[in-house]
């Protein structure tokens, strides 16, 4: 993927209905990029934190032939899909309307 | 999941099972014993270990989404490989998981425009 493939399909997210942040971040909690717009990136790097900790914890949970491909946590406002990759983690931000 | 009985947790039990794809369901205890389960007599372990397993991965999920935001709370998690999907559905008394299979694209019911 070129980098310009990748900020298409990161900017097709972020304008999507309903999705309220992006974050790419990598397996240690890192936050790579962020569609936040507070400077410190607070709301990124708590994403970040959490998608890296609930990644390290599912892995264990499958067979050994297999891999984990996304999580989705979904809890009364919000459901946070996170896509899991040998290195990085896309995590999305879906707000619900009441 | 009130107290009415073993009627309507079967039929629930059987509107599940009955999905295309599902493999398995089980049906956890706070205490983390698996009350209900429709793995064979012989696969107890595995689903003694599918609840270990993921009673904590549900507690951890619930910690981290009160973290961001003290009035949320967490109603479902999916958890997806290659192979499997694991639906998990806490609730104050009891954890309900979902194992089915991940299908292939040719198996859904609208055809996925692959990206190029």
């Amino acid at each position: 993927m070129t980098a310009e493939r990748v900020e298409s399909v990161l900017e097709l997210l972020t304008y999507t209905k309903g999705v309220t942040g992006v974050v790419v971040c990598n397996r240690d909690g890192q936050p790579i990029r962020d569609s936040f717009q507070d400077l410190d990136r607070t709301r990124a790097v708590e994403y970040a934190d959490m998608a890296a900790e609930l990644a390290r914890e599912a892995a264990p949970l499958l067979y050994a032939d297999d891999t984990l491909d996304s999580l989705r946590v979904r809890s009364r406002t919000s459901e946070v899909i996170i896509k899991c990759h040998d290195e990085f983690l896309l995590v999305v931000i879906q707000e619900f309307s009441e | 999941m009130a107290a009415t009985g073993g009627g309507d947790i079967e039929e629930l039990v059987k509107q599940i099972t009955d999905h295309p794809g599902v493999q398995g369901l089980i049906i956890v205890n706070t205490e983390g014993i698996p009350i209900r389960h429709t793995f064979q007599e012989q696969s107890r372990p595995l689903a003694v270990q599918y609840c270990a397993l993921f009673q904590s991965l549900a507690m951890k999920a619930r910690t981290a989404v009160v973290e961001l935001d003290n009035n949320n709370d967490l109603l479902f998690l999916r958890v997806r490989s290659k192979k499997h999907e694991v639906l998990v559905a806490p609730d104050t008394k009891y954890l309900l998981i979902v194992i089915q299979r991940v299908g292939n694209d040719d198996n859904l019911p609208v055809n996925i425009k692959k990206t190029p």
